[in-house]
């Protein structure tokens, strides 16, 4: 039998992983995108992922979807900024009145776009936001009918989603902040809310939310989740974004002086 | 492929010496028949000469591909192909679950050299067991895992550097399990090589259309031109080494194709098409009915068996599904299933007529 065929197998596998290990390498190269830190609430350690088949660690990211508390409906609209406009911008078909009998198939057949989305943290958005949760949960308490909200969600992200466009560059031109705004590629679908008076809205459907933690912080994790037993972990994360919008851990701080308040 | 095509092949190819032992198996049995024998008697010395010459035929290809030249040694070697598979899978899950038991204690320098050397030397043991087995079991079994050592490989370095998915891994893997089922002559390689690139294409044409890729099943139609594509490769493309091979790009093909056409039968909203979902639904049923009924047809034709059983199979689900959504609401049960029967009973005897037709004609032009 002729080697090259073997050759070309052995290829296959080399070539792949220098591709994929250059991308990483090109993510990581120059001045990072957004520097961020972020806490337990939005980068939660789940020990129940930590069991005897898999050693790895890895975090989950949260973040907050203004629009998406249903419960506010009852008493507050919360401002949609992923609107029919904006929907256009980011390529989906809105010629079609939300009000005709036809919008609900029009509507529902368009698939969800890949876009990039920017996410503030602990910024305006969060406390327009945290205002517009209590403004609601006192009237649900005053309705007797949600005495205790923060039952309902107790620790909310402080990264919450603000804009979004196809073109990433534009975007950090419009929230240049590096230290509180952090870019990232997210999938956006579109649907008609009916709670709305049929308005067009998009929903964030999926972002890449898991982040590996290397060694020696994944070490950390675990001796911390073996000291504090059932207790939750109190820790903040120093995340860098890069050319290609990927993140990668570059410090943790177990149990910080100060700890974040929900 | 004429007879001189067929013995050269089979003293290049495995699956073609194969068949070129069961040809000579069932003359030499057919010979030894005193019906033959009245009509062809053979002179003792004419005997003898077909008698020594098959033998040495057999032990030959025997010699050369470790083919089965008895009924039963076939059936032992299914046991061992079926032995081979599921062996295969279970060393697969046990190199998985192996790496993740312990990859979370090495630093990010080891995990990468152990994730990139494991295909590596996987791949150096397939080379070194087909250079020391004929029958390629363990051949193939080191091939499988190979390939789930590499998707681990690539997955894994994905997860390490949080590095946003992307369908181009499927070509990686779809091109290194085709090269193995080249090389080798593995034809369940082939299969996942082909089912890996058809994801692949189909997910590029999604993400370059800016939607996420692994919403690629979300339009099917794409595929239908993929199956007919995969399914028209050994069309032109001729495979001299691998005589076995065509048959599974047109089992995978048909397969693809018809399982797309079903599913937008039954889910008509997920189409291309700018129609009522209905008309959508009722459009794929009829091409699905027709289209089965045609492969049934052009299997029969060019003697392709997995085209025929492919175009059946699909045939009688259509049937089947027009009629439940006809009877299915308003019939008793017992009647409808009855009606299935009777339906089944129908369908035998067209395909009996169809057969004595052919029968017939086969007579008619041997005459």
């Amino acid at each position: 039998m002729k080697k090259t065929s073997l050759l070309v197998s052995a290829a296959i596998i080399l070539v792949s992983n220098a591709f994929a290990l250059l991308h990483a390498m090109r993510n990581r190269a120059g001045a990072p995108d957004a520097e961020i830190t972020l806490t337990q609430r939005e980068l939660r350690y789940s020990n129940s992922y930590a069991d005897d088949d898999d050693s790895g660690v890895t975090l989950y990211l949260q973040w907050t979807d203004p629009g998406n508390f249903p419960w506010q409906l009852d008493v507050e609209k919360p401002t949609v900024w992923l609107d029919r406009s904006k929907l256009q911008q980011l390529g989906f078909a809105c010629a079609v009145n939300p009000n005709n009998p036809a919008a609900g198939r029009y509507y529902q057949r368009q698939r969800s776009r890949r876009v990039f989305v920017a996410l503030e943290y602990d910024g305006s958005a969060w406390r327009t936001w945290e205002e517009a949760h209590e403004r609601a949960a006192a009237e649900q308490r005053a309705r007797s009918q949600f005495k205790n909200w923060t039952d309902y969600s107790p620790r909310p992200s402080h990264l919450v989603a603000i804009d979004a466009d196809l073109d990433p560059v534009k975007l950090r031109a419009r929230h240049p902040d590096r230290a509180a705004v952090s870019i990232m590629p997210m999938v956006v679908g579109i649907t008609l809310d009916p709670q709305r008076s049929k308005q067009v809205i998009g929903r964030i459907q999926q972002l890449p939310s898991s982040i590996h933690v290397p060694r020696p912080f994944s070490d950390e994790f675990r001796k911390a989740a073996k000291a504090a037993g059932k207790k939750d972990l109190s820790y903040r994360v120093h995340l860098r974004y890069g050319a290609s919008f990927e993140p990668w851990i570059t410090g943790v701080e177990q149990n910080p002086r100060a700890p974040a308040s929900y | 492929m004429t007879p001189a095509e067929r013995n050269q092949a089979a003293d290049r190819d495995r699956a073609a010496a194969q068949q070129s032992a069961d040809r000579i198996r069932v003359l030499r049995q057919e010979l030894a028949s005193e019906e033959l024998q009245s009509v062809l008697a053979l002179t003792p010395d004419q005997r003898s000469r077909f008698e020594d010459w098959s033998r040495a035929r057999l032990a030959a290809l025997a010699q050369q591909f470790d083919i089965d030249t008895t009924t039963s040694q076939k059936r032992v070697s299914w046991a061992m192909r079926i032995a081979s598979t599921l062996g295969a899978l279970a060393l697969c899950a046990a190199v998985v679950l192996f790496f993740t038991r312990y990859w979370g204690f090495l630093d990010t320098p080891v995990q990468l050299a152990i994730l990139i050397l494991t295909p590596l030397l996987l791949l150096a043991g397939v080379e070194f067991a087909a250079q020391r087995e004929r029958t390629f079991y363990f051949t193939g079994l080191l091939a499988l895992v190979a390939l789930a050592s590499f998707i681990l490989n690539l997955a894994v370095v994905g997860d390490i550097f949080n590095i946003t998915s992307t369908e181009r891994a499927l070509l990686a893997w779809g091109a290194f399990s085709m090269a193995l089922a080249y090389r080798y002559g593995l034809r369940l390689m082939l299969t996942l090589g082909l089912l890996l690139v058809i994801g692949y294409a189909a997910a590029a044409l999604t993400a370059g259309m800016g939607h996420q890729w692994f919403d690629f099943y979300d339009r099917p139609e794409h595929f239908l031109l993929l199956g007919l594509f995969v399914f028209t490769i050994p069309l032109y493309r001729k495979h001299p080494h691998n005589t076995d091979f065509p048959s599974v790009y047109r089992l995978v093909g048909a397969l693809t194709f018809f399982i797309t056409l079903f599913a937008l039968a039954e889910q008509g909203s997920a189409s291309y098409l700018p129609w009522e979902t209905i008309n959508i639904e009722r459009f794929y049923e009829i091409a699905g009915l027709i289209l089965s009924a045609a492969a049934i047809w052009w299997g029969i034709v060019r003697n392709w068996n997995s085209l025929v059983n492919t175009g059946t199979a699909f045939f009688i689900l259509f049937l089947f599904r027009r009629l439940y959504h006809w009877w299915w609401d308003w019939m008793p049960r017992y009647l409808f299933f009855a009606l299935i029967g009777v339906l089944g009973i129908a369908l035998l005897v067209a395909f009996k007529r169809v057969r004595g037709r052919m029968i017939h004609l086969e007579n008619k032009m041997a005459a």
